[in-house]
């Protein structure tokens, strides 16, 4: 626990001495987000129908953003090296790097998400819904999204590779998340796909956080 | 009674079509300065992270006795934006090593970047980087140290505590394998030379 509490304390903080980190994301989520708003023109059942898949297929591609940033700068100052070393510490912080990096996009961007939402004109209680299913889904992102990232690590630029990699995965999440939420909109059976969500939310972080260290291991040998 | 800390058994490593090492040995017992010699290209760094862990041979056994290693590679493994301070702290936290407030400011002291604490490490030069690196590695309580080119960017100062703190090493139970191609012959109990092929 003392690994973890240090390893989150030390990402937080490069990330805010960082900035771009933290605003990128959530930059991108609001320059895309309007932009659709206003190409969508006045019809408000256009905009209320293409409102959640516009945002929170912006979302993924916002938390996308910050994936291939997220094992590099330990990559390329050697830290990464040093802990997978310690065997002792490579869970915990891996673990760590992942608390962090959702924290830093996937917690802001549920949070900014509704607001985009908002120039939709989507009502409340689904704006409401809409940040339940991306504080749900992205975490989801972030863990997928970590096993393209840990394979990819050690390739000079691996941003397109990394998108091919993990966006496939994506899918299901985006389509649960989608589907619970306009299920909800239209007064629809939005809860199995919630539970789905949550279902995949589970076994992600069941599985997914021992699996990192070992990937990271494998990008090391390469 | 020295322990053996690391045996390697008929290590075989090819790399993009050349072969560096074929079957060989190297044990590592505690006490001990191991230095692994030979021009660019050898091999130095890549038996250091075969030795460590980071690559794995084509064939051959290592046994890593112990789980304490530090390495400090050519990416030193300090973070950029971090202060010296904030380094040397996470890197305790990391191998629960107990550092007080008053063994950092001595260790600091000792490594003359004491000045420089709390200057974040992207602003410091390579030869203070370097030594925040080593100061990380002696406040981490590894028993193996694997060190490659240790005494590039450090100057004579620097190279004079470097052997200082590896005979501390040595003195404490622990061991340091060392890749350089400038050997240190009058402090070093043993050479692994490699040749180019």
């Amino acid at each position: 626990m003392k690994r973890f509490a240090a390893a989150l304390h030390r990402d937080l903080l490069v990330a805010l001495r960082t900035g771009s980190e933290l605003l990128n994301p959530v930059m991108f989520l609001v320059l895309i987000g309007f932009i659709f708003a206003l190409v969508l023109g006045n019809d408000l059942s256009t905009r209320e129908l293409m409102g959640i898949p516009v945002v929170w297929t912006t979302a993924l591609f916002a938390n996308m953003l910050a994936l291939e940033g997220l094992f590099r700068r330990e990559h390329e100052d050697g830290t990464l090296a040093t802990i997978l070393i310690g065997n002792e510490s490579a869970l915990p912080v891996t673990v760590a790097k992942l608390v962090a990096h959702w924290l830093v996009t996937g917690l802001p961007i549920s949070v900014i998400a509704p607001i985009i939402g908002l120039g939709f004109g989507l009502p409340f209680e689904t704006l409401f819904m809409l940040s339940v299913t991306l504080l749900l889904g992205t975490p989801v992102l972030t863990l997928v999204g970590a096993i393209g990232a840990a394979l990819v690590v050690g390739l000079g630029r691996g941003g397109v590779l990394l998108s091919l990699l993990v966006l496939p995965l994506f899918v299901p999440v985006l389509l649960l998340g989608i589907g619970a939420c306009q299920q909800f909109q239209f007064n629809a059976e939005y809860v199995p796909p919630f539970l789905g969500l949550m279902a995949i939310l589970s076994a992600s972080i069941t599985a997914i956080p021992i699996s990192i260290a070992p990937i990271l291991r494998f990008s090391q040998d390469q | 009674m020295p322990n053996s800390l690391i045996t390697a058994h008929s290590i075989f490593y090819t790399t993009s079509g050349r072969e560096l090492f074929s079957g060989l040995d190297v044990q590592v017992q505690s006490g001990e300065y191991v230095e692994i010699c030979g021009p660019n290209g050898s091999g130095k760094t890549t038996l250091l992270r075969i030795l460590s862990g980071l690559h794995k041979p084509d064939s051959g056994q290592v046994v890593r006795h112990t789980n304490k290693l530090g390495y400090v590679g050519h990416r030193l493994g300090v973070t950029r934006l971090l202060t010296i301070r904030e380094n040397i702290r996470w890197a305790a936290s990391m191998y629960n090593a107990d550092v007080n407030n008053e063994k950092l400011h001595e260790t600091l002291d000792r490594f003359s970047i004491l000045e420089s604490a709390n200057t974040l490490v992207k602003d410091l030069s390579a030869g203070q980087a370097k030594r925040t690196a080593l100061a990380m590695l002696v406040l981490s309580n590894h028993q193996v140290w694997l060190l490659d080119e240790p005494s590039g960017s450090l100057d004579e100062a620097g190279n004079e505590l470097l052997d200082e703190i590896i005979s501390q090493q040595r003195e404490a139970g622990g061991a340091a394998i060392v890749a350089t191609h400038s050997s240190n012959t009058t402090q070093s109990d043993r050479r692994i030379e490699l040749g180019t092929l």
